[in-house]
């Protein structure tokens, strides 16, 4: 397991969750930018009587003009299997305003999982990711299988 | 556009990865209540084969869990998936498309009633 990131106790404390939300919208919004590219919240995390605070997701953002987004899950570091993984998703029925080509993560918070998904958002939203060069970038992090 | 994209609470819970994708869809004009819900994780579930079940066994709990401690319902737009960390990609999704999911029945059966 790589080093601990600062805010891998995400869920701890109200504050610590934020915070860690902050993170990551920071730095989808961060690369987006950095490629002319603005990003918008396209989930309801704040729900009106209960806010998602289970870090599933702790970021989902999309492209404005686009159907491209990102959903960030994290998990507890003590959870079993593997720290990191991705997977394209279409969220919402094809053809429909709502529906969002998604890059889901799921991983356990570390500052090698971070920066794997740095590289991978800016791929992603630069159109150099596909299926293939997806496997390949997650080869290193297959979990042991049963 | 379909008849069900026109009805204000819609979603779907998905059973997804390994070569899968099987779902069941809710489209209707009151909430989806957590009976339902479960109901239809049930009906996924009953769709698939013993082997797609047991690699989905943990992550089929875990929806269930949280279908059963949602407080109050959730509002559109929604995503969650519950991934099976030991075999990438077999995962439970589900998405609230629109309107609300996950209320409790009794709740609403109780403000019209009094």
């Amino acid at each position: 397991m790589s080093t601990l990131y600062p805010y891998t106790n995400f869920m701890e404390n109200e504050e610590t969750y934020l915070n860690t939300q902050q993170v990551w919208s920071d730095m989808i919004t961060h690369i987006a930018n950095v490629n002319g590219l603005e990003v918008h919240p396209y989930m309801n995390l704040n729900q009106s009587s209960n806010p998602v605070r289970d870090g599933n997701p702790i970021a989902a953002l999309r492209v404005k003009g686009s159907k491209k987004g990102i959903r960030v899950i994290l998990v507890d570091p003590t959870e079993e299997g593997g720290d990191f993984s991705a997977w394209f998703n279409h969220f919402g029925s094809e053809n429909s305003d709502e529906s969002v080509n998604e890059l889901v993560f799921d991983m356990k918070l570390s500052h090698a999982t971070l920066g794997i998904s740095a590289i991978l958002i800016e791929r992603w939203l630069t159109e150099r990711l596909t299926e293939s060069t997806l496997e390949e970038w997650l080869k290193p992090w297959e979990a042991e299988e049963e | 556009m379909d008849d069900g994209e026109t009805k204000k609470h819609r979603g779907r819970v998905q059973a997804q990865g390994g070569g899968l994708e099987e779902s069941e869809n809710w489209a209707q004009d009151e909430p989806l209540t957590k009976a339902s819900g479960l109901s239809l994780l049930d009906k996924l579930w009953e769709k698939l084969s013993k082997r797609d079940q047991k690699l989905r066994a943990s992550q089929f709990e875990n929806a269930r869990r949280f279908i059963e401690n949602v407080d109050g319902g959730l509002d559109a737009p929604l995503g969650k998936s519950f991934l099976n960390r030991k075999k990438r990609g077999i995962r439970v999704d589900i998405e609230i498309l629109a309107g609300t999911a996950f209320t409790l029945v009794l709740c609403l059966a109780y403000y019209f009633l009094t």
